[in-house]
């Protein structure tokens, strides 16, 4: 039995990494599972296959019902301590996931965050929008390290019409 | 070769008996990554975790269906709730790191651990996968055979360690070169990893980096050397740690090699976890040397 479970693990560790088309990694998908389901799914490219190359900061834009606006930014990295970037290494992370396919509902849970937070100090939110700053880092013989900022809104927010979210 | 020498290797390689010092040094360290861990954690369940953070319960388990093991699927949405579950894994990983009641102990970590990362996966690394890994190979180790309150309690002495089974430790040392094995794949299906590029990017990516080296340092040809180096010393780690005469070699280079990535860039616990795992291949002699060095210096 040992024998068998080792020779399992085996195969799902070698295997559950390599690209999903691959025919071994289709093949042992299905058998795979409850291990996965279990939590012992993985990924070993890290900084690949390329390194991320782009600087993406998320800004959101609340606008107040008396036509003022606010704009929130996350922990910056860059302007924060040593000792806060350890401590927040994982907010950075969730920052940069925020951007990812199949994030949506995590945008809109950001939203009611942000009216929630304003609300608790008295301001009532009329419309967020999440906004996406990406600077391009270029290769090292560039004169400039990093290309012109884009910005785009990449999502809209209503408090008062919750179901009506418009992605950009 | 032969079946029956196959079969022979086989049981040479994952069941000859030896000594459980290499699990224990590895139960320790592990044990106070384990508590880093859940101690990094605890600023950030309002945001990550709560009821109305930025990752909802609801949203949550609207998103996740049942497809991972989560013990929080079956508890009330409570940020309280949440707290006390955090609780019970860094007491879990207390428990795991002096050796109580260890194989139930590393059940509970690996249990509430893998709730933990299911109940929001958006903020996980590499590192975290490999922890879980880790740990649930631990649940069939023996690595409370020594320094733990579970062999104090069989009476045996502190500094004496049992033999045992090794499977479990020969998991975690392969799966440890195919963590290394396998990135290097990845690497080279990358073209700036080919033409020596790719260390520059991160250095200028803010979530990732923690120390800038001086401009004057970042001349293209030490570029390529760190980018190339990394590549060439993340294979020789992968399949040269099984070779006695590099084994020692390649810990110590494999050791400052993640010192120096937790120097420059800011992935938490990732480097930590990485050496641990690396020392799962000092030989037991020297592990059991190491360890009766520490306890005594401990105990003065």
């Amino acid at each position: 039995m040992v024998d068998a479970f080792i020779l399992v693990m085996l195969v799902f560790l070698w295997f559950w990494d390599y690209p999903v088309d691959h025919p071994v990694r289709r093949l042992i998908h299905v058998p795979s599972l409850p291990l996965a389901w279990l939590g012992l799914w993985h990924s070993w490219a890290m900084f690949a296959p390329e390194p991320i190359h782009v600087n993406r900061r998320l800004h959101a834009v609340l606008t107040l019902t008396d036509g003022s606006q606010q704009v929130w930014c996350p922990l910056a990295p860059h302007l924060s301590t040593r000792l806060q970037n350890t401590l927040y290494a994982r907010s950075f992370k969730f920052e940069s996931s925020l951007f990812g396919a199949g994030m949506q509902p995590a945008w809109q849970s950001l939203c009611e965050f942000l009216v929630r937070q304003a609300g608790s100090s008295g301001h009532h939110v009329r419309e967020v929008a999440l906004i996406r700053e990406s600077r391009r880092v270029n290769s090292w013989e560039c004169p400039s390290v990093y290309s012109d900022p884009v910005r785009e809104t990449f999502f809209r927010f209503s408090p008062s019409t919750p179901t009506a979210e418009l992605p950009c | 070769m032969s079946l029956e020498q196959l079969s022979h290797a086989w049981q040479v390689f994952f069941h000859e008996p030896c000594s459980t010092a290499p699990l224990v040094l590895f139960r320790i360290l592990v044990g106070v990554v384990l508590l880093m861990n859940a101690l990094l954690l605890a600023p950030l369940v309002d945001d990550y975790y709560s009821a109305d953070g930025l990752w909802p319960g609801a949203v949550w388990r609207q998103q996740s269906e049942r497809r991972s093991l989560c013990l929080l699927r079956w508890l009330p949405d409570s940020t309280g709730l949440f707290r006390w579950f955090l609780a019970v894994h860094l007491l879990a990983s207390v428990c795991f790191l002096v050796g109580f009641q260890f194989r139930f102990s590393a059940l509970v970590v690996f249990v509430t651990l893998v709730s933990i990362h299911h109940r929001n996966a958006s903020i996980l690394s590499s590192g975290d996968s490999l922890l879980r890994l880790l740990v649930f190979f631990c649940c069939f180790s023996d690595a409370a055979g020594g320094l733990s309150i579970d062999h104090w309690l069989g009476g045996h002495a502190l500094t004496e360690f049992r033999q045992t089974d090794p499977w479990a430790l020969r998991l975690m040392q392969i799966q440890v070169s195919i963590v290394y094995l396998r990135t290097v794949y990845w690497k080279l299906c990358g073209a700036s990893w080919r033409n020596g590029t790719a260390a520059w990017y991160p250095l200028w990516v803010d979530a990732y980096v923690r120390f800038r080296p001086p401009r004057v340092l970042l001349k293209p040809a030490l570029i390529r050397l760190a980018t190339w180096g990394t590549l060439v010393e993340e294979l020789l780690l992968g399949a040269g740690l099984w070779v006695t005469e590099l084994r020692y070699p390649l810990l110590i280079t494999g050791v400052l090699l993640h010192v120096l990535f937790d120097v420059v860039l800011n992935l938490q616990l990732f480097s930590w976890i990485m050496v641990c795992s690396l020392l799962l291949f000092i030989w037991p002699q020297d592990s059991e040397w190491l360890l009766r060095q520490g306890w005594l210096w401990i105990s003065g």
